[in-house]
């Protein structure tokens, strides 16, 4: 077996080793290799419901969102392939004075930082998703930059993108360890023989824990399973992402008319594995005839579920390691990875080329975990935070 | 709702023994297509992608196309709901604009795979102009008007699971119960046997039980079936749930779910035995999604529940009962004029059957095109030559897929074979007297732990499900046919996918996000086997055939997992 190497190495070929593979292999940065275990992009990458928003409660995560709905909004065009970037609109529904309280501060925090989020009044809101029954309602936020990509879109443009510019894809080629010495990060042992790189990015989503933890490098990352589920196509009747902070039901028809569903996880142990459970689909069914008797008459057509690498904050593990040079981080999405990644590939290209730590990255480092600086993030859709 | 079923259909069969004789159905609840199915205007709703007109075609809610509004509920499919009286219809996706100006069919041609995706990237203006479009025209029902009917929820507990009612499923039922003819080292106190149609049986249930058996091994199969259901029905260890589907296995909750028109059954079993048989289903050729095409199963349902037939019909056989469907239309159907068409040729026995039932065969001739008007033309494979002839409906007795999905669910091995034989075939029941009549097709099947999952009788058959993925000549003919569609459900022809092999996507699941084919409301049980034999036919050494099977295997409302 021949030795590989390269100058950088993705190790993980979701939408974010993608991303940062295609971006870096733009700046012309060197010999750009990828490798997957399985099939690039097969893992929460097409699992995922698509949500793209700007709508979080802390600044840094606001700002990185920001910039990425930027890059969003011209990414079809960079990429010639239609990512099916739909700008419909992201609402999310409080029921309790507290959460109208924090979407009210949320909204402030968002404006101050340049985000157009608005609070809708009660009857705006029922103005605009229809068939929602619900005598609870207190306001909502709403943001019209905001919206759903398809996510399988994304991940070919990308890949397509990434050939173009002479990035290696090798699919099939799992990663058993990295390789580091004296601090300095100097491949992989995989299944298809040693990969010598000056740099490495960690971009395995759930398996990131393992992989880090072989070179000495803790992530406070835990995994857990995430469920969903789709409807039959329907003529179109929902306009935004529709998400009803109480109950964790989030609503979302594709451009086809299905329906995406989910709710709140009933699980709370950590698991890696995609399998489907009757108690998800009970509890979904029975929040939507709480929310939306009407829509109980939809025909459920497939469950599915994939995972979702969840850190103590809810915000993503980003950069360069402190103890192992060249070795970068990218993971710890707790479900947001997918939105985020046009941002983090640009930013990554740049921090790996030239070496300085761009702005809007630095609040990710690890380290903030044991400065106890963490960014709170409580709006994680699926997951209620402990 | 207007669906009022009788009381024989509401009772919860598990604690008392039930079993519903053959012919004990008259004056309850029919099929609602029965009462629709008109062959004269047979369009009952419209494709969402290309808005191809959509007539009736599976009769057994494997298909997209008989999907209505009915009393106010969107996506009903009209064929498995039964009624005694007809309720509030309504045709969905209405748009036959598009027929009379003839652009469905320059649609099929432009709006190629990936076309979404290669369009409109530069300008955001063009794409929110494009998304708006999509938005306007996609999806099948509207919201419903009401709220949704709740289920009785019941959990039931048993010692051995039968699924499938069919020859084999009887057998393996008897066998478990300890009474069959046939050995089974699981012996246990209780079964229960799911069955989605309203009477055991299988085949010789809903396909041959009302007719008169046109041969004499249909005489001894029905006879055999008979005596069987004698046996099911004086047992005491057997109860049977009819008009019940599984609709998937829940690993966590270690329970195969199960709907009845009214009631959802959470069912845990010691040993689940696997007989679900298959289906038949649609082969391509030019314009194959056409309303007058009719499997032949659905057809002879609807004779079952009274539907009014037409007067002439082009029989298609690809799995070998097209003489006795034939038969069939013409003993029990009253049609007059019935032509038989197959690529290969006929027996001295079906030769026979033929001239007694003055059924014209038509043998080493396939079918290239229906019109809209009813025209069908007819490839001779010898000579070569077109010949065209009228028939009110075009009968494809296809061949078939297996319903696979539970037993993929359970943890059973799925092998695909490639024999060049271009029909489907369970493979270790070629032996078995069934496959002589070809007319049942179910198998029993162990897990590879040899756990949960047992062998009933069938000792040749090798553990697995098998799936026959060669070609057969309309594949060979018509693979690159921009209108002959492959996925009826996202209107993906075979040209597309073909295309869209060749770009790349050339293993089942990224051909499946690529076009769309197997995402469909019939979630692939009409494409799944045409997928993987093109797929087979363009790359034999793909890496994967079949794609995960998702819960629930049947689309099931949500209000009826709403617990009461």
């Amino acid at each position: 077996m021949t030795e590989r190497s390269a100058e950088l190495l993705v190790v993980g070929g979701g939408v974010v080793g993608l991303s940062i593979a295609y971006n870096c292999a733009k700046m012309k940065i060197g010999k750009v290799l990828l490798i997957d275990k399985g099939k690039v992009g097969r893992g929460a990458s097409s699992r995922n419901l698509g949500g793209v928003r700007e709508q979080f409660s802390n600044e840094p995560m606001i700002r990185l969102m920001k910039h990425s709905i930027d890059i969003w909004e011209k990414l079809s065009g960079e990429l010639q392939w239609n990512v099916l970037f739909d700008q419909k609109g992201y609402l999310m529904l409080a029921r309790t004075e507290a959460q109208a309280e924090q979407i009210r501060r949320n909204v402030k925090l968002q404006n101050s930082l340049g985000v157009k989020s608005v609070v809708l009044s009660r009857e705006r809101v029922l103005q605009m998703i229809p068939h929602l029954k619900s005598d609870d309602v207190i306001c909502a936020s709403f943001n019209d930059r905001d919206g759903s990509v398809h996510h399988d879109a994304v991940l070919w443009g990308y890949e397509r993108a990434a050939r173009r510019m002479g990035v290696e894809i090798l699919e099939d080629v799992e990663c058993f360890k990295f390789v580091s010495s004296s601090g300095e990060i100097k491949g992989a042992e995989t299944s298809a023989g040693s990969i010598l790189a000056k740099k490495l990015v960690n971009a395995t989503g759930v398996f990131s824990k393992d992989l880090a933890a072989t070179v000495g490098v803790n992530l406070p990352i835990k995994s857990y399973r995430r469920e969903a589920a789709v409807t039959e196509p329907y003529k179109r009747f929902l306009k935004p992402v529709f998400w009803d902070l109480s109950l964790g039901l989030l609503l979302s028809q594709t451009l086809r008319g299905e329906v995406l569903c989910d709710t709140r996880d009933p699980w709370n142990e950590e698991s890696r594995e995609t399998t489907v459970s009757l108690t998800f689909i009970k509890k979904l069914a029975k929040e939507l005839h709480e929310l939306f008797p009407q829509l109980t008459g939809l025909n459920l057509l497939r469950q599915w579920s994939g995972t979702y690498d969840v850190t103590p904050d809810g915000s993503p593990i980003l950069g360069e390691d402190d103890t192992v040079k060249g070795l970068y981080l990218a993971s710890g999405f707790t479900g947001h990875g997918l939105m985020v990644a046009p941002a983090l590939g640009t930013l990554f290209s740049e921090y790996i080329s030239s070496g300085k730590k761009p702005e809007l990255l630095k609040p990710f480092r690890l380290s903030r975990f044991a400065e106890g600086k963490p960014i709170m993030e409580p709006l994680v859709a699926g997951r209620k935070l402990s | 709702m207007p669906a009022n079923t009788p009381d024989l259909f509401k009772r919860i069969y598990c604690l008392s023994r039930w079993v519903l004789p053959l012919e004990e159905k008259k004056g309850s609840a029919v099929r609602l297509s029965s009462k629709v199915f008109n062959y004269k205007e047979p369009c009952l709703s419209r494709s969402f992608r290309l808005h191809r007109p959509r007539g009736y075609l599976c009769g057994i809610g494997m298909c997209p196309n008989c999907m209505m509004r009915v009393g106010g509920t969107p996506n009903v499919r009209i064929c498995t709901r039964r009624v005694n009286k007809l309720p509030d219809m309504e045709i969905q996706n209405k748009l036959p604009l598009l027929d009379s100006l003839g652009l469905t069919q320059v649609f099929s041609r432009v709006l190629g795979p990936g076309f979404q995706y290669r369009h409109f990237n530069d300008s955001r203006f063009m794409s929110k102009m494009f998304f708006s479009t999509l938005k306007r025209t996609a999806g099948i029902g509207r919201v419903p008007s009401s709220v949704g009917r709740r289920s009785a929820w019941q959990r039931l507990e048993v010692d051995c699971l039968v699924i499938g009612g069919g020859y084999s499923g009887m057998k393996a039922a008897l066998a478990a119960a300890g009474i069959g003819d046939l050995q089974t080292d699981l012996q246990s106190d209780t079964v229960l046997m799911l069955d989605s149609f309203e009477e055991l049986g299988g085949d010789f249930g809903v396909r041959w039980g009302k007719a008169k058996p046109y041969t004499e091994e249909m005489k001894s199969m029905k006879e055999e079936v008979q005596s069987m259901m004698t046996k099911i029905n004086s047992s005491r260890r057997i109860n049977c749930l009819c008009n019940s589907t599984a609709v998937g296995y829940y690993k966590d909750e270690n329970c195969i779910l199960a709907l009845s028109e009214d009631t959802i059954y959470e069912i845990t079993a010691k040993n689940v035995l696997v007989a679900t048989g298959g289906h038949e289903v649609l082969p391509i050729f030019p314009n194959n999604d056409s309303p007058r095409v009719v499997l032949s199963l659905g057809l002879q349902i609807l004779m079952n529940d009274g539907a009014e037939l037409p007067s002439s019909a082009t029989v298609v056989d690809l799995n070998g009962l097209g003489t006795l469907v034939a038969a069939d239309l013409i003993g029990r159907g009253g049609m007059d004029s019935v032509s038989l068409v197959r690529s290969g040729s006929f027996t001295d026995k079906e030769e026979e059957l033929a001239s007694r039932f003055d059924i014209k065969l038509l043998p080493k001739r396939i079918i290239s095109d229906v019109a809209g008007s009813g025209r069908v033309k007819l490839l001779s494979l010898a000579e070569g030559g077109l010949k065209e002839q009228v028939a009110d409906l075009v009968v494809i007795c296809g061949r078939y897929q297996p319903n696979f999905e539970l037993a993929l669910q359970l943890g059973l091995d799925l092998q695909l074979v490639s024999e060049g034989k271009g029909v489907f075939t369970v493979k270790g029941m070629s032996g078995s007297k069934v496959s002589n009549v070809r007319a049942v097709r179910s198998f029993l099947v162990k897990d590879s732990n040899g756990e949960g999952v047992h062998v009933g009788y069938d000792t040749s058959f090798e553990n697995k499900v098998c799936m026959d993925i060669t070609a057969d000549e309309y594949l060979r003919r018509f693979m690159n046919s921009p209108d002959s569609f492959g996925c009826i459900c996202e209107d993906v022809s075979a040209r597309d996918l073909c295309r869209s092999i060749d770009e790349g996507y050339d293993y089942v699941e990224s051909l499946k996000r690529y076009t769309g084919c197997l995402t469909g409301p019939c979630q692939g049980k009409q494409c799944a086997m045409t997928v993987a034999s093109i797929l087979y036919m363009k790359n034999p050494h793909s890496q994967g055939f079949l794609t995960t099977t998702r819960q629930p295997i049947y689309p099931i409302p949500f209000s009826s997992l709403v617990s009461q």
